[in-house]
């Protein structure tokens, strides 16, 4: 088998296994996967930004915010779930550009002060708006979507509505990674004095990635507001911006599986591992600093090694003599 | 004939120095201008005001009689000049195939048909061309941070004709290159030369590669131009007798 149709191959098994994997499971699992799941998205769109373009952005936290409550100020007064997709996916598409553009005109990086000031503000709006936003009671009675006739109101169906989501947005970016504009990012990423000589447009393509970015974490807030059908200001700070790259750096940043595994490592592993309670966060940290410190490529890395490890091996014993 | 290439009066200055001090020239499509002159004679600086890496400090170049002083890489790009390295610049990640790709791909179609077309930006069978004209064959799959300095320098060289340029700048094609590979690169500058009427402005310090290969020759010292004109009279002037460069 030739690695394309391998890794089509794998991804084929690995839909597979996510769908069945909460069958059997209790409700709270389900709740567990949605949010996986959205983090995932989350931490997608902040892979192009960084793994992709090498910028880094401080604010996911706040396109996830701004996803959320334009989705639950928008469902609760009666307009579709697609109306919130495309206000929160255009909000963010335009905020990320608007924020990407001052910082790309400097020399230095500027991104991270821009993103991060940007993501106080949006907090302190979510807080102290109140005409708007609830403030801190936040906006409660969010409802879940119907699909073609078919409720989501259930644990197990909204799980699979989350499924569905990282399938399309998966989907949308392996075909950006494949198409020119993916070879432009990693055109520019490599070698910005050469990709300029050959008429790549290294500021546009990387605003671009910035925007898209910031636009499939508005996606993921529209998730997360039906998934919890509720938001207040409290998950939005720079804690979740932080804890977003860390699973991007985690999981293997550049890579396309990398989230999937950075996502997971943060939000279903404490699961898994509640018995651990607060040391769980100590060794999380531990694991990062580690894993930065001897496989910088993260686990994504860390799986090219241990496979290259088991196929030297399988080709010497496949040499070695009966 | 209107030049394609016309440098005037261009200077630049580092205080009180002048590196490049006034030159002026001009290249009517289809030549081919070598310029030489000692390290130090401020040949490179030359090519950054003509590329716009460098703002010259005086003097102004045009393409086709447009002024393009100080312009942008990729809009120099898109007006059809093309450049490569003295030291090969890749994207050391891509596949050869890629580099070539991403190194056409920009002057196909708009932006929004380079998402939703197809992923070789339909470049794959002129990036099988190059490879095979620039003799890197067997190597389309290959990383191209893993191939030998020469092939580096190859694909280099490749890449700038992907766009199908009208102007080529060439930093010291020769350079780092192996005695076999120099007489069939210039071979294959000569036939692009020849067949698709591409003007080549080269800077090289290997003379003897250059003196078969330019219709034109443009000598520097200190910055400041001491011949210029067609091959045969500048090589009869005696202006290079002590150039070695």
């Amino acid at each position: 088998m030739n690695p394309a149709t391998l890794r089509y191959a794998a991804a084929g098994i690995g839909a597979l296994v996510l769908i069945a994997l909460p069958l059997g499971l209790p409700d709270y699992s389900h709740y567990v996967l949605s949010l996986w799941a959205l983090t995932t998205i989350a931490a997608i769109g902040l892979n192009l930004t960084f793994g992709y373009v090498g910028q880094i952005s401080l604010g996911q936290a706040a396109f996830v915010g701004i996803g959320a409550y334009v989705t639950a100020l928008l469902t609760t007064r009666g307009w579709p779930l697609l109306a919130a997709y495309v206000l929160a996916f255009a909000a963010c598409f335009a905020l990320g550009s608007g924020l990407g553009y001052p910082a790309l005109r400097a020399r230095r990086p500027l991104l991270p002060f821009i993103t991060l000031a940007f993501g106080t503000f949006v907090f302190l709006v979510f807080r102290n708006e109140d005409w708007l936003t609830g403030g801190i009671y936040g906006i409660n009675r969010v409802p879940r979507p119907s699909l073609f006739g078919l409720s989501t109101a259930a644990p197990l169906g909204f799980y699979y509505f989350c499924l569905f989501n990282l399938v399309v947005v998966t989907a949308a970016v392996w075909w950006l990674r494949r198409s020119p504009w993916g070879r432009a990012f990693a055109a520019l990423r490599a070698n910005p004095l050469r990709a300029e000589a050959v008429g790549i447009d290294t500021r546009l393509y990387t605003l671009i990635a910035i925007a898209l970015g910031a636009a499939l974490g508005g996606v993921a807030g529209v998730l997360y507001a039906a998934l919890l059908q509720y938001v207040d200001p409290t998950p939005f700070s720079l804690t979740m911006s932080v804890s977003l790259l860390l699973m991007v750096v985690m999981g293997g940043s550049g890579r396309s599986l990398g989230p999937f595994l950075g996502a997971a490592a943060a939000v279903v592993l404490p699961e898994g591992l509640r018995f651990a309670q607060n040391y769980y966060l100590l060794g999380y940290a531990l694991a990062v600093i580690l894993l930065m410190a001897f496989w910088p490529a993260g686990l994504m890395g860390l799986f090219d090694r241990l496979l290259t490890m088991v196929m030297k091996l399988s080709a010497a014993s496949a040499k070695a003599p009966p | 004939m209107t030049a394609l290439l016309s440098v005037n009066n261009l200077t630049r200055r580092f205080g009180r120095r002048a590196a490049v001090d006034a030159v002026s020239f001009e290249i009517a499509p289809g030549e081919i201008l070598g310029v030489v002159g000692p390290g130090g004679s401020g040949k490179s600086i030359l090519f950054d005001c003509i590329l716009g890496r460098l703002a010259p400090s005086a003097g102004e170049v045009r393409l086709d009689g447009r002024p393009v002083t100080g312009m942008r890489a990729r809009d120099m790009s898109r007006l059809g000049v093309a450049r490569t390295f003295q030291r090969a610049q890749l994207f050391p990640q891509l596949t050869v195939r890629d580099n070539l790709i991403a190194a056409g791909q920009e002057r196909r179609g708009s932006l929004w048909s380079r998402l939703v077309g197809p992923p070789d930006a339909g470049l794959a069978d002129t990036a099988a061309e190059m490879i095979a004209f620039f003799r890197l064959d067997g190597l389309a799959v290959q990383t191209a941070g893993n191939l030998s300095e020469g092939q580096q320098k190859l694909l280099d060289i490749a890449m700038a004709f992907m766009a199908r340029p009208r102007l080529v700048v060439l930093d010291e094609p020769a350079t780092d290159l192996d005695e076999t590979v120099r007489e069939p690169l210039r071979e294959r500058l000569r036939a692009i030369n020849a067949q698709a009427g591409t003007t080549f402005v080269i800077i090289e310090r290997n003379l003897d590669f250059m003196a078969s290969l330019v219709t034109h020759l443009l000598v520097l010292a200190e910055g400041r131009v001491v011949a210029l004109g067609d091959v045969q009279s500048v090589l009869a002037s005696g202006m290079l007798a002590s150039d070695d460069g």
